[in-house]
């Protein structure tokens, strides 16, 4: 499946739709701004599914060695090292998870279970008389930061590749034009159930029908064939190129 | 040509009977009565039927700031807007059909401002609830306004110069006491139900004029009314009285 970078909806387009499906046209029932959040949550949720949302992010090391994890990032996929800027890498160098790690938070020193220089230690066997770790770069994140290892003050830069939410909470979000039914739906929905919780009896089972239209239609729970799944198979289709044209798409957004 | 209220005042006169120079409904109590009928028809009509026929829009209402805090509604330092008429009371204050705001700076290539320069509806207590959510919380892009009486309140327009507002909302009739009410317009009334109008007042007439006189207190008969100088006493009581004797 092709797509292009202009392949993207503004959430007025999804709005124009919603609307006129749960009349209210002029905002009577939910302001402008909620209709908006359920946009961006409907894409968060997609993303925590699918992860089609791909960003990177450089920033400076600095002394300490830790860093907060980007707005919006969920999910890090590689970090790497990076001398130069980012018009201009002059070099780079991965790093690698450990576990348990946490540095000081001067980013001298650190804790962790296997630290190389293990002594007799039964289960960690001791690697320090071999190279061990000291000739790598590691890293691990404890509430939202990521922390380094001291030698990564070598580098000026670190470059995080991670997951997005879809749309960080509250910017404008754009939508994929392939999910654009599923966040249609996934808006009706929500606009629905509280339409349907507000309207005297004796309208209740038009707006009832609707809800059930609407939920049969997105299909959250992919029992059938709903909007949601079909969002989550044409992502996985997706070719690299497409994912490479979202991902370029979704940096020029943000950053 | 629309009809006007002079037209339908005179036709239920002539229905009642009342064309004489001792007639005993006035006029102007016909009036009264056809305005507060033909209110609660004409809003019946507007809620039924999604149609502009009835919408009055104000472009320009001034926004105003209340420097001391008088009486209800009236709330030292909030920005605000006076109704710039009496509307019907619709669920979720749906007599205001939209409201939107300018500003000095307003470009007149850009879409108009009533499509986009818009306030949502909101309540003084629901007003924190915006708070919460970055997408929803009041600012120029995300303007509120809520009503307390005859006023309407802005929400989000603390910070900007906004001068005026344009405001659509479906307006009552006006009473027969307002001094601008001029009987010779328009009647500002959905024509097609004019004959359910008609009949109504002409039923309210019919059962007024029906009422019979003696059902009128003129204070005759409260002379000739008899008054117990003696003490009431039950005849219950004294049958326990000698029950309990025996």
């Amino acid at each position: 499946m092709n797509s292009s970078n202009l392949n993207f909806v503004t959430s007025n387009e999804i709005l124009a739709d919603v609307l006129k499906i749960v009349q209210d046209e002029g905002f009577k029932m939910n302001s402008k701004g909620w209709y908006t959040s359920q946009i961006q949550q409907g894409l968060s949720e997609m993303a925590f599914d699918t992860y089609f949302d791909e960003r990177s992010e450089s920033v400076d090391i600095p002394h300490n060695c830790r860093i907060q994890m980007p707005k919006g990032a969920f999910n890090i996929k590689n970090l790497y090292l990076v001398n130069g800027d980012d018009c201009d890498i002059e070099s780079s160098t991965p790093v690698y998870h450990k576990k348990n790690f946490i540095n000081a938070p001067s980013g001298d020193g650190y804790v962790a279970n296997n630290k190389g220089d293990n002594g007799s230690d039964p289960f960690h066997k001791d690697t320090s008389g071999k190279g061990g770790h000291r000739n790598l770069y590691y890293y691990s994140v404890q509430n939202g930061e990521i922390m380094l290892s001291s030698n990564c003050r070598g580098f000026k830069k670190l470059f995080i590749q991670f997951s997005g939410v879809g749309t960080d909470i509250g910017e404008v979000p754009y939508i994929p034009v392939f999910m654009r039914q599923a966040i249609k739906d996934y808006v009706s929905v929500e606009a629905l159930t509280i339409k349907v919780a507000m309207v005297p009896s004796s309208e209740l089972n038009r707006w009832s029908m609707l809800l059930n239209k609407a939920e049969n239609s997105l299909d959250i729970q992919e029992v059938r064939e709903g909007s949601w799944l079909k969002a989550r198979r044409r992502i996985k289709k997706l070719d690299s190129k497409q994912r490479n044209d979202i991902k370029e798409r979704m940096q020029k957004m943000y950053y | 040509m629309q009809t006007t209220l002079k037209t339908i005042v005179n036709d239920i006169s002539i229905g009642l009977g009342q064309i004489t120079d001792d007639k005993k409904v006035l006029d102007i109590q016909i009036a009264h009565w056809v305005i507060m009928l033909a209110n609660r028809i004409k809003s019946q009509h507007i809620g039924k039927r999604d149609s502009g026929a009835f919408l009055s829009i104000f472009p320009n209402v001034p926004i105003q700031t209340f420097t001391t805090n008088s009486g209800p509604n009236q709330i030292k330092g909030r920005k605000y807007i006076k109704l710039p008429a009496c509307i019907y009371d619709y669920n979720m204050d749906g007599g205001i059909e939209y409201m939107s705001f300018y500003l000095e700076d307003y470009e007149p290539n850009c879409p108009p401002p009533f499509t986009v320069q818009t306030l949502d509806r909101t309540t003084p207590s629901g007003a924190q609830r915006l708070y919460f959510s970055p997408y929803e919380k009041p600012s120029p892009n995300n303007a509120y306004f809520y009503r307390a009486g005859d006023y309407i309140y802005l929400l989000g327009l603390e910070c900007v110069n906004a001068k005026s507002i344009e405001i659509g909302v479906y307006a009552s009739l006006k009473p027969v006491t307002d001094p601008t009410l001029n009987w010779e317009e328009p009647f500002d009334f959905p024509e097609e139900t004019i004959p359910v109008l008609t009949r109504q007042v002409l039923d309210l007439g019919r059962f007024i004029l029906l009422i019979p006189q003696e059902r009128v207190n003129d204070g005759s008969t409260s002379s000739t009314e008899s008054v117990p100088t003696n003490k009431i006493v039950s005849v219950n009581e004294l049958k326990e009285d000698i029950t309990q004797n025996k």
